[in-house]
C-alpha cells in the first residue's frame, strides 16, 4: 500500500485524539459486554483490552480509499485517510498487543 | 540501472517480508506492523525519496503489486470466510447479537471525530469504519500465544469478531457501491447497489440450496487439479463482482463459506495457504 506518512504531521492531533477515544470505547463497550454475560472482572478486563488491537481490515478498508475515482477522488479520501490508517494500525497494534501481555501478569 | 528489472524488485520486496517475519517470531510478535514497517522503508515514500530505486519503481513491478495486493485481499477474506463459523453464529446468534450491537458503538468515535477534521460525511465513514474493525489475525494470534484460548474471555471475543466480520462485509459491500464508481446521481447509485446485491444473492441461493455443487467441483484426485480449480473459481467470481460493482472481497468471503461446508476444506486450507501468505504478504507494499 503506498503512502506517504508524512502526510500525517497535518493530522497529528487527530490521529491522537482517535487512538485515545478510541481505545477507551473499545475497552468499555467490550469489558461492559463482558460484565452483562456475567463474567468476573479479571476476564472482563481481559476482554477489553483484547479488542483493542486494529490490523488487516482497517487497512483493507485504507486501500479501498486510495482507489476511490470519480468526486470522491481528492485527497482527503486517496491520500490522507491511507496514511492516517496505517499509523493508526501501527500504533493499535502495538498497544494492543502490549496491553494483553500486560494483563496476563 | 537497479531499478529497471522489475524481477530484481520483486525479490527485494519477498526477502524484506521474509525478514520483518523472521523479526516478528524472533520477538514473539504479530507479523503486520513488521510488514508495515518494511513496506514503508522500501516504498516511494521511504527509499524512494533519497534514491532512483525503490520496490515498485518500474511499471512492471508497480503492476504486479497492485494485483498481487488485490490477491492478497481475496485470499484472506477467502480464508476468513472458510474459518467462519455458522455454526457458532447459529448456537450463540442472541449472545452474539447483543455484543456485536454495542460494539457496533465503536463506529462513533472515528466518525464523531472524522467529522469533526474534515467536515465530510464519506471521510467520516470511512475513518468510522477504520477505527471499528478489531484485528481477527492479531488477537487471534495474541489469544494462542497467551494461553487464553478456550477460556470464557476468549469466547467472548471471538463471538465479537464473528459480529465484525458480518460487518465489516455489509459495510466494504456499501463502500465499494459508493467510492468506487463514477455515478453520482443517488438513482444510479442505488441500482448499481441493486445489481450488486442481485449478484450476491444468487451466490448465497447457491451456497444455501446447492451445497454439493461446490463438493463436486472440488472433487478431484489430482492436486493439481484440484488447486486449479479452487483458485479458478475464486478468481472468476470476485472478478465477476468487480465487474459488476460489487467488492472482490466480499465474493471471496461467500466463497470461502461456500468452500469451507465441504468435505475439502482441510485440504484447501492446506494447499492455499502459501498463496494467501504470499500475496497477504504483497498487500503492504
Amino acid at each position: 500500500m503506498r503512502t506517504d506518512l508524512l502526510l500525517i504531521r497535518g493530522i497529528l492531533p487527530l490521529l491522537l485524539i482517535v487512538v485515545v477515544a478510541s481505545t477507551l470505547y473499545k475497552y468499555f463497550t467490550a469489558y461492559y459486554g463482558a460484565k452483562y454475560f456475567e463474567l468476573d472482572t479479571k476476564s472482563s478486563r481481559r476482554v477489553g483490552v483484547g479488542m483493542i488491537t486494529r490490523g488487516e481490515f482497517s487497512l483493507i478498508i485504507a486501500a479501498l480509499s486510495a482507489e476511490a475515482v470519480g468526486r470522491y477522488a481528492i485527497p482527503e479520501i486517496t491520500e490522507t485517510v491511507p496514511a492516517f490508517a496505517v499509523s493508526y494500525v501501527l500504533m493499535m497494534c502495538i498497544l494492543g498487543t502490549v496491553l494483553m501481555q500486560f494483563m496476563d501478569r | 540501472m537497479l531499478g529497471e528489472v522489475p524481477i530484481f524488485e520483486l525479490g527485494v520486496m519477498i526477502v524484506a517480508l521474509a525478514l520483518g517475519a523472521g523479526a516478528a517470531s524472533y520477538f514473539n510478535k504479530s507479523d503486520i506492523p513488521f510488514f508495515i514497517i518494511s513496506g514503508m522503508i522500501l516504498g516511494p515514500f521511504g527509499i524512494g525519496r533519497l534514491w532512483e530505486f525503490h520496490v515498485g519503481s518500474t511499471t512492471g513491478a508497480e503492476h504486479f503489486i497492485e494485483i498481487g495486493a488485490e490477491l492478497g485481499i481475496i485470499f484472506l477474506l477467502f480464508f476468513m470466510g472458510m474459518s467462519f463459523s455458522l455454526k457458532k453464529l447459529r448456537e450463540h446468534r442472541g449472545k452474539i447479537a447483543v455484543v456485536g450491537t454495542i460494539d457496533l458503538l465503536n463506529f462513533a468515535p472515528g466518525i464523531l471525530v472524522g467529522y469533526l477534521f474534515f467536515q465530510d460525511i464519506v471521510v467520516a465513514f470511512l475513518i468510522g469504519g477504520i477505527v471499528y474493525i478489531s484485528s481477527s489475525a492479531v488477537i487471534s494470534k495474541s489469544l494462542m500465544d497467551l494461553g487464553w484460548e478456550s477460556t470464557p474471555e476468549a469466547d467472548q471475543m471471538l463471538e465479537r469478531l464473528v459480529f465484525e466480520d458480518l460487518a465489516i462485509v455489509i459495510y466494504l459491500s456499501v463502500l465499494s457501491a459508493v467510492i468506487l464508481s463514477e455515478e453520482t446521481s443517488v438513482v444510479s447509485i442505488l441500482s448499481h447497489v441493486g445489481v450488486a446485491m442481485l449478484f450476491l444473492v444468487i451466490l448465497i441461493f447457491f451456497i444455501y440450496m446447492k451445497p454439493e455443487y461446490f463438493n463436486r467441483l472440488l472433487k478431484t484426485r489430482s492436486s493439481e487439479i484440484f488447486v486449479l480449480r479452487a483458485v479458478g473459481f475464486i478468481g472468476l467470481v470476485a472478478g465477476v463482482a468487480m465487474i459488476l460493482g460489487l467488492s472482490e472481497a466480499v465474493a471471496a468471503f461467500f466463497v470461502g463459506i461456500a468452500f469451507g461446508a465441504t468435505e475439502h476444506l482441510a485440504k484447501l486450507q492446506q494447499a492455499l495457504y502459501s498463496f494467501r501468505y504470499l500475496f497477504g504478504g504483497i498487500f503492504f507494499f
